[in-house]
Order: structure tokens, then C-alpha cells, then sequence
């Protein structure tokens, strides 16, 4: 080392010689200020929306001398009702933790061992152009060689798509079937779409799994809970928060949902508490369901679900006679092999009491219309369908099938994928099978990554794109997540400039675009118009002042609400194959599905071992917030629940080590926490840990991914994955 | 300034002077600064050492002292970017600025990290330039609370 104190304070001598300009020689990072500069920083307030769940709050966001020192909720946005939770809170601090990924990476070791070079924008997209173009001819010119994913609610995501559709490839995966789609589907059968609950005017509520205490803070979850003259019940194999919260818990056999839910079809038809002027005006199908449901007694359905005949009859009878009452949808994921049915069992009781379109019911959800972004096709003549088309009944061209379709491309079924462009998916650490997931990796000849943080994904590809932090960059307007009763506009807003080297997701494709051609040699970014700036104005181009208030205060409504009534008055037509609320589907029947929900019990596990069970926690919103320290601290590392009666069996203590091995013969260790809160048929633990990424240290090899336990099956109805459908094996390590 | 150049990415020039080949230190600086197991091994931002004090707030205190002194910061970086602090400690050190600003800038930005960074790099830095780096900073500050401590007109 040749550096000594003398030649700093000599070369600091030499620098300072400049000092009075503005620009200040050889000084990179600092410069005079100006007083306007000056005074423009201090204190400022930014409106802006949260980007932790799928709810974007909307915030004031308070600025100090250009640091992010809060985020205050907005007191007018409907949704939020003057709350920010924690989790949003925390994101504040996201902007400045020293794990974002800061610059272009590229790979310059084995793909997961963590050795990268910095790369200039130029030089990654030229890098991604140079593998990605090689392939493609190597495909006969064939462009669905690439497999795009992408995330739910990011605002910049149909940017994604567009490149995705202006490339040529057909094959996009979203987060859906990895998410609910099964219970839109469910939904869509019975009542044409997939609705939102009054909670507030609700009097009794049955929730199905879906742990409205931990997964989603948000005042609805207060009212739900603060309301003592709420009756909630909650079936869930595990005594969650929501549990803890409600009027009567039932640790329910996983699988057997739909037997809970026939029987109670069984009582309210069987005593004719059914809302009789209601079901006979808008729904179809009636008497073939009396008829079906007569095998499905609460002492049969006991002996399924163990939930006692006598409960499950109360139960019915209370749900039937409470007006306002309403069977949660839940938004959770899939669990066994016959969800969609599951889902319109639970839809038709809600039809059955005349939940649907009324006041503490199910209310069909509305949004604010934005203007549409419109871009030009691009036509390739060698294009072929997406992979696993023929694999699922309904299957969304945007959501794909994301187990269906990585089992067909690891097979090279009908064709090969040889790359795959992700757009802030974690994909490692969603996927069922994660040794599966892996497996395609090494397949791919290109995998890039655009992403905040390392992610197991990111840590994975060859090339790492950083993307601008939600608090860094203007995202167009956006309804997702906060639509149904209330439906608002949000928009995303900088606070603080871009830090590093990052670019918004927009700016990124049409970098990328200007790299690949279409067959006519046009590049790609020609695809591309505007700006975003501009793409905000004109989504909201037909609301005068829509722009100034969104801008002011974060989103725009203009004070429209979801109209209760509409389709029970005739002014709407419901969405059905029938125009009528389906309690008997023609439709799936013409499919080879059943016509009502028939119950399939589920498999027995077989002796000593257990059904891994998925579900929120209240601390992060799944993968994405583990590796946050303001949260993280709050749970550094997963443990495995086990039932205390069967540990005591087992021999196992809280705090040992364990082996979970299911039937694929993948393995995780993880220590176990013994307790009374689950079913002793099951076990759980929660999602985001065990990470593969050593760009995430708080969660890198800290307990267990559910990611690797999980065993990869998929509904064909919906395409959606099963989570309820891992057997494993426990043994003390 | 040499110390704040070779806190930045890694040239071949530097590389060469390390004996190392170019891409090695590249991988080794970008496990210590940009993304490695147990976060990036030494963050090279003050508000990660810090133990009492919240990083925000230390941050947005650093940025409106120098606001307040008139000095622009850029953005590209947070606030508590160390060789940007680096930077802003030089600008201190020039003949015109004022011997009260110094001292408070040190007493209350540049004392509680350090160290911290310091040692952090002594335990994952196996080049060892960037533990040089670190350590001469370290004594160009005790260096100037000497002469401060010395000198009754300076130290005021």
C-alpha cells in the first residue's frame, strides 16, 4: 500500500483549491449548493402508495433535507381510513438497505455462486440481445423459446407484457396460479364474478382459511374483529391470529372444506331456511342441488371434516337466519385437487341465503375505467401456442399455469424453452418444487432477472437488472387491489430521486427493445410511445382534475362505490352462462366436470405422517419482506408447528432440529415449536425463510423454504398449484 | 481523495497494484460493497455501524448539516455514503471552512462508525487494501482531534 495519511491530506489540499464553484474539481459526490437547492429540501411531503402488499395503501411520504424519514397514511384515501401498518412503514427504510441490488450485473461465475461483474446498462442488454438472438435461431427463428414471468400489482408490469407480446413469445406467468386463481374460478361459475365482501355491514362470518388477522392489516380487519356483535367463524387446521380472534374456532381436516360447506347446503335447504323469493328469482339449478346435497348430512360431513355433526347444524342454521351473513371467498391459494369445486360450494351457499348483491354480502366488485394503453402488435410468421394450453380447462393467456408449464418445458413438451425473462418474481421461492424450479434453471440458456433485491431468483440468473425502488419513481395509475367497494385510482410518485445505478421498469424495456428486432428489422422500442408521465395523463385523460388530485394527494375517486343491488333489480345481468346465479353448471358439465360440487375424500396420509399446510403470518408478505431487518427481527427464522400430543409421541422438544423429507424425497431442517395450535395431522410453517440467496442474509440458510418442501401438483380446472397436497415424514435430526 | 477513488469500483489499474487479476477483485469487492452472505460483508454506509442512533435519521441529519454549509450531496447515493462523507469531510478540512463546522461535523457525524467499518472490513476484507483504506481514515481523524486537542485557538 502505497496510500498514507500525508498523501490524502495533500491530495484533500489540492481539491479544496476549487472550492466556490459549483461543480467542485475532483470531488465526485459533492458540489455547492444553492440557497433554492437549499430550500427545496427541509421538509417536503410526496403522496405516493405502498408497494409491500397487494393493498397500496396510500401515503403521505415525508421527506427531510432528501432522506425518506416516514410514511404518514392518507386520511382521505377510502381503503386506508387513516392507517399505515407496520409493514408499510417499514417500507421507508427499502430505498437504503445495503443489500438492493445497485447496478446491472452479469454473471461472471457458476449461476447461484454469487461471483458478478458490474456491468453498464449497454453491456448487460447487449449481453441478454447476443444469448437471447442465438437461441432463437438455433429455434428456427421460433421466439416462445422464452418464458416470461411476471409479478401481480407492479405498476410498470404491462410494460413487461408489451415487450413479452412485441417479442413474440406466448409464454407469460404471473403469480395467479400460484395465488387464487381457483377461487376466482369457483366464483366466476356460481356468481359471474369474483366479489368483495361488506365486511363492515356483515353480521356473520364464516372464513375459510383465509386469515384476515395476519395476512392483510387493514381497517376492514378491524371491523371485522373490533365489531363484538359480529359472529366469526373460522375453520383452519391451525389456531391462527384470526383464529384467536374469532367467536368459534374448528380445526378443520384439511381437504374436506367442500364436505363442511354441503352440509351446511344440506341443513338450510333440508329445514327450508333458504332464501326462497331469492333463490327462485336468480338462481338456476335449484332443485337438482336439493336433491344433491341430501346425501351430505352434518353426521356424514363429521366424519370427514370433524367438526361435530351438531356444530356444523347450529352453524347452518345461525348462518341462514342472520340476515347480512356471508361465507368469506378468502383470497389464498388453492389447496387440494378439487378447489374450484370447493370454491362454488362456498359461492352457492352464499347464494343460498341471498348473500350475493346485498348489503353485508358478497358485493360485485367496480373499478374506475382508465383510458387503455394501447400499442401495436407485432405478427411473426413462425409463432406457436403456449406450452401447456391443452394442460388446463380455463386457462388465462396472461397467468398461464406456472406447474403445468415448467413440467412441460423441463420436458421439452412440445417444444424447448431455452430462456426466461423475470420481472420481480421470485420464482425460486414461489414455485412448489423448488429442486424442480432449479432443474429448469439449469436448462436455460439466458435467465434475467429485473428485480430490487437479490432474491433467491435474482442470485440465480445470469444477468441482474435493478429496478428503481417504489419510492424512487412515477408509476402510472393503477386500480389493482383497491378496487372492489370503494374503487380509487393510486398512483406512485418519487419521493427521492433514483439512487445507483436503477431504472424504472418502463425505462428498462425500451433499453432492452432497442436491442431485438422484429422479422420486419424494425427494434422493438419502435413498439414503444410516450412516456410515463404521459401514460399517467392520458389513462386519466376523461376526469377533469383527476391528474392534479392524484398528484395532491396520491389517488384519484370520484366518490362512486360499488352499487349494491344492481343485479337483483335487473339493471345488470349476472355473468353466467344462464344470466342466472348457477347452483347447477351445464357448462362444466358440457366440460366432463361435475355439474354441482361432489366430494372426493381426500387420500389417507398414512401412518406417522403429516400434511404440510401453507398460510400467512403477520409479520411479512410472503418472500418479499423476509430479508426486511425492520422485520425480520421481529421473526428471524421459521420453526415447524407440530402438534404437542404428537411431539410428545415423536420425542420431539420446541427448539430441536428436524428432518422434513416428503414423497419426492426433498429435505428440509428446520426447529420445531410444539404447540396446541395445529391439528395433529398436519404441520406448517411459514413462508419467505431458507433462502438460497446470500444477497438476502437475514433469511440466507435461516430455517426452511416452503418452496423445497412443497411437492408440485396443479387443479386442471384453473391450472392453479395445490398447497395442501405435501405429505411428509418428520424425524429428529 | 486517493482513499475515497479506491473505495469506489474497482479498476484494473488498482487491481494490478493489489496483484490481483482484475475479475477476482471485482467478485471480492462486490461480496464486501454490493452483495454478499451476512448482507454486503462491509456496507460502505455509516448508518450501518451505527448502534444507538436510526439510520434515517442520521442520514437526514448528515444531508441538512451539509445543506446548511452549502453543500449539495448527489443523490445517486444515500446520504451516509462513506466516501461521499469522505468527500464532505475534505471540503472541511479546506483553509476557509470553518474550524467550529469541522469539529461539530466530526463530533457528530464522524465518530460512532468508523470503527465499526473499520472492523468489519478487518474481518471479511482478505485483499486487505480496503482494511488500509479504513484505518488511515480512521487515523486522519484521530489526527485532527489531535491537532485540535492542541491547539486552544483551533480547538475553541
Amino acid at each position: 500500500m502505497s496510500i498514507t495519511r500525508r498523501k490524502f491530506l495533500k491530495g484533500s489540499a489540492a481539491g479544496l483549491g476549487c472550492l466556490g464553484m459549483s461543480s467542485v474539481a475532483g470531488f465526485r459526490y459533492v458540489s455547492k449548493s444553492h440557497a433554492e437547492e437549499l430550500a427545496a429540501q427541509k421538509v417536503k411531503y410526496v403522496a405516493s402508495s405502498c408497494a409491500i402488499c397487494t393493498n397500496k395503501c396510500v401515503f403521505r411520504g415525508q421527506v427531510v433535507n432528501g432522506v425518506i424519514k416516514r410514511l404518514e397514511p392518507q386520511p382521505e384515501f377510502a381503503k386506508g381510513r387513516g392507517m399505515m401498518c407496520a409493514r408499510g412503514n417499514a417500507g421507508a427504510w427499502t430505498p437504503y438497505d445495503p443489500n438492493r441490488v445497485k447496478y446491472p450485473m452479469i454473471r461472471t461465475g457458476k449461476r447461484g455462486e454469487g461471483k458478478w461483474k458490474k456491468a453498464t446498462w449497454d453491456e448487460a442488454y447487449a449481453y441478454i440481445a447476443e444469448k437471447t438472438n442465438k437461441v432463437v435461431e438455433e429455434e428456427g427463428g421460433h421466439r416462445s423459446c422464452i418464458g416470461f414471468a411476471s409479478s401481480e400489482g407492479t405498476y410498470h408490469e404491462h410494460y413487461w407484457n408489451q415487450f413479452r407480446t412485441v417479442f413474440g413469445s406466448p409464454n407469460s406467468l404471473r403469480h395467479a396460479t400460484l395465488c387464487l386463481s381457483s377461487v376466482i374460478r369457483g366464483f366466476m361459475a356460481v356468481v359471474g364474478t369474483y366479489p368483495s365482501v361488506d365486511i363492515k355491514n356483515s353480521k356473520y362470518i364464516i372464513l375459510a382459511g383465509a386469515d384476515r388477522a395476519e395476512a392483510f392489516i387493514t381497517p376492514d380487519t378491524i371491523d371485522m374483529f373490533s365489531d363484538r356483535s359480529k359472529k366469526i367463524i373460522c375453520l383452519d387446521p391451525r389456531f391462527t391470529r384470526t383464529a384467536a380472534k374469532a367467536t368459534k374456532w374448528y380445526p378443520i381436516k384439511p381437504g374436506t372444506d367442500m364436505a363442511f360447506a354441503l352440509a351446511m347446503m344440506n341443513v338450510i335447504i333440508g329445514e327450508g331456511l333458504h332464501d326462497k323469493a331469492y333463490v327462485d328469482k336468480h338462481a338456476y339449478g335449484f332443485d337438482q342441488l336439493a336433491q344433491h346435497v341430501k346425501q351430505y348430512t352434518p353426521e356424514w360431513a363429521e366424519k370427514e371434516t370433524d367438526i361435530p355433526a351438531q356444530d356444523i347444524r347450529e352453524i347452518a342454521r345461525e348462518f341462514a337466519k342472520t340476515p347480512n351473513a356471508v361465507y368469506y371467498p378468502g383470497r389464498r391459494s388453492s389447496w387440494q385437487g378439487n378447489d374450484v369445486e370447493t370454491r362454488r360450494a362456498v359461492a352457492m351457499v352464499n347464494v343460498l341465503v341471498g348473500s350475493f348483491d346485498r348489503e353485508g354480502g358478497l358485493i360485485p366488485s367496480v373499478a374506475i375505467p382508465t383510458g387503455k394503453y394501447f400499442y401495436e402488435p407485432a405478427w411473426y410468421t413462425n409463432s406457436r401456442p403456449r406450452l401447456e394450453e391443452d394442460d388446463v380447462t380455463f386457462l388465462n393467456p396472461r397467468d398461464g399455469s406456472w406447474v403445468a408449464w415448467r413440467e412441460r418445458a423441463l420436458k421439452s413438451d412440445p417444444y424447448a424453452i431455452r430462456g426466461l425473462y423475470i420481472y420481480k418474481q421470485n420464482v425460486v421461492a414461489s414455485l412448489p418444487n423448488r429442486n424442480k424450479t432449479m432443474e429448469l434453471f439449469d436448462k436455460m440458456d439466458i435467465i434475467v432477472c429485473v428485480d430490487t433485491f437479490m432474491s433467491d431468483t435474482a442470485w440465480h440468473a445470469d444477468v441482474v437488472l435493478p429496478e428503481t425502488n417504489y419510492l424512487e419513481r412515477l408509476d402510472p395509475p393503477n386500480g389493482y387491489g383497491v378496487n372492489g367497494i370503494e374503487p380509487t385510482l393510486t398512483i406512485r410518485q418519487p419521493l427521492i430521486k433514483p439512487m445507483y445505478d436503477t431504472r424504472s421498469g418502463f425505462e428498462i424495456v425500451i433499453g432492452l427493445a432497442k436491442y431485438f428486432e422484429d422479422e420486419d428489422g424494425f427494434t422493438l422500442d419502435e413498439y414503444f410511445e410516450g412516456d410515463v408521465e404521459s401514460h399517467t395523463k392520458d389513462a386519466v385523460a376523461e376526469y377533469p382534475g383527476a391528474l392534479e388530485m392524484m398528484k395532491e394527494k396520491g389517488f384519484f375517486t370520484d366518490g362512486r362505490t360499488a352499487p349494491v343491488g344492481d343485479y337483483l333489480s335487473g339493471k345488470k345481468i349476472f355473468n353466467t352462462p344462464t344470466k342466472k346465479l348457477e347452483l347447477y353448471s351445464d357448462d362444466f358439465k358440457g366440460r366432463g366436470f361435475d355439474p354441482m360440487p361432489t366430494y372426493k375424500k381426500p387420500a389417507d396420509i398414512g401412518a406417522n405422517k403429516f400434511r404440510f399446510v401453507v398460510g400467512r403470518h403477520a409479520i411479512h408478505t410472503q418472500s418479499m419482506t423476509a430479508n426486511f431487518p425492520e422485520l425480520n427481527w421481529h421473526m428471524p427464522e421459521n420453526t415447524v408447528w407440530i402438534n404437542s400430543a404428537k411431539a410428545k409421541q415423536m420425542g420431539i422438544k420446541s427448539g430441536d432440529m428436524v428432518k422434513l423429507k416428503n414423497r419426492d424425497g426433498a429435505e428440509v431442517q428446520i426447529n420445531a415449536q410444539v404447540t396446541e395450535g395445529i391439528r395433529p395431522d398436519c404441520v406448517y410453517y411459514a413462508n419467505g425463510y431458507g433462502s438460497l440467496s446470500k444477497g438476502q442474509p437475514l433469511v440466507y440458510g435461516k430455517g426452511a423454504s416452503q418452496a423445497q418442501i412443497l411437492e408440485a401438483h396443479f387443479e386442471p380446472i384453473s391450472g392453479n398449484a395445490l398447497m395442501h397436497e405435501t405429505i411428509v415424514e418428520i424425524r429428529k435430526v | 481523495m486517493e482513499l475515497v477513488a479506491l473505495l469506489e469500483y474497482p479498476t484494473p489499474e488498482v487491481a494490478d497494484r493489489c496483484g490481483l487479476g482484475f475479475e477476482e477483485l471485482e467478485s471480492r469487492y462486490i461480496r464486501l460493497f454490493i452483495n454478499d452472505l451476512g448482507g454486503v460483508a462491509a456496507p460502505p454506509y455509516a448508518g450501518c455501524f451505527l448502534k444507538k442512533q436510526d439510520r434515517l435519521e442520521f442520514m437526514s441529519a448528515f444531508s441538512g448539516f451539509c445543506l446548511e454549509h452549502g453543500i449539495a450531496i448527489d443523490p445517486v447515493q444515500p446520504p451516509d455514503y462513506i466516501p461521499m462523507m469522505m468527500e464532505v469531510l475534505v471540503m472541511h478540512l479546506s483553509a476557509d471552512a470553518q474550524r467550529e463546522d469541522l469539529l461539530s461535523l466530526i463530533a457528530d457525524y464522524y465518530r460512532d462508525w468508523p470503527q465499526g467499518f473499520t472492523a468489519a472490513l478487518r474481518e471479511h476484507d482478505d485483499i486487505g487494501i480496503y482494511v488500509a483504506v479504513a484505518e488511515e481514515f480512521c487515523q486522519i481523524l484521530q489526527e485532527i482531534d489531535a491537532q485540535h486537542a492542541t491547539d486552544p485557538v483551533r480547538s475553541h
